[in-house]
């Protein structure tokens, strides 16, 4: 069951139907509470359905389940406007992935830090090649405004 | 106000699938 269960939300997920994904999710936790890959997603589909206020309900309900969800996390803060308290879950964070780097250069904009935020965008776009140089030349344009 | 891109929320995917199904 939890198996065709994860194959519907592994379809919706590809179609962008979060929602659909976000209920497959949930019918997998009601057989498996403690299915961490369920509940990775139902944060991600929450996030993708713009529901910050519950995914960080369910982040903070379920701490067992959400420690490796430290990323997700900080970006409902930050989408809530709990600016500095994205930044602490950050710094918290040993060892931060790229897209932690990304988001901390995100909020350290927010925070008006521009000096320190100059020096994440340095960092990330001499570190990463994707889909997003262009939008990262951008916002590091605006850095450098900003400190102007 | 500069344009400044929300990136981040690119980056919120799902987790593979992989072992699940
Ligand atoms: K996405």
């Amino acid at each position: 069951k939890v198996q065709s269960l994860y194959s519907e939300l592994n379809r919706a997920g590809q179609n962008g139907d979060y929602q659909r994904a976000l209920n497959a999710a949930n019918k997998i936790l009601k057989e498996s509470r403690n299915d961490e890959t369920a509940f990775h997603c139902k944060v991600v589909c929450l996030i993708q359905l713009s529901q910050f206020q519950h995914a960080i309900k369910e982040i903070a309900n379920n701490p067992a389940l959400a420690s490796g969800l430290m990323f997700e996390k900080a970006y409902c803060q930050y989408r809530l406007n709990r600016i500095q308290d994205a930044l602490n879950t950050i710094q918290a964070v040993g060892n931060p992935s790229p897209k932690l780097k990304e988001l901390k250069g995100q909020v350290l904009y927010r925070l008006e830090q521009y000096k320190e935020c100059l020096d994440v965008y340095k960092d990330l776009i001499k570190n990463t090649s994707d889909d997003y140089d262009e939008e990262r030349a951008t916002n590091l344009s605006a850095v450098v405004a900003a400190l102007q | 106000k500069p344009l400044f891109f929300d990136i981040a929320l690119n980056q919120i995917e799902l987790p593979s699938l992989e072992d699940k199904l």
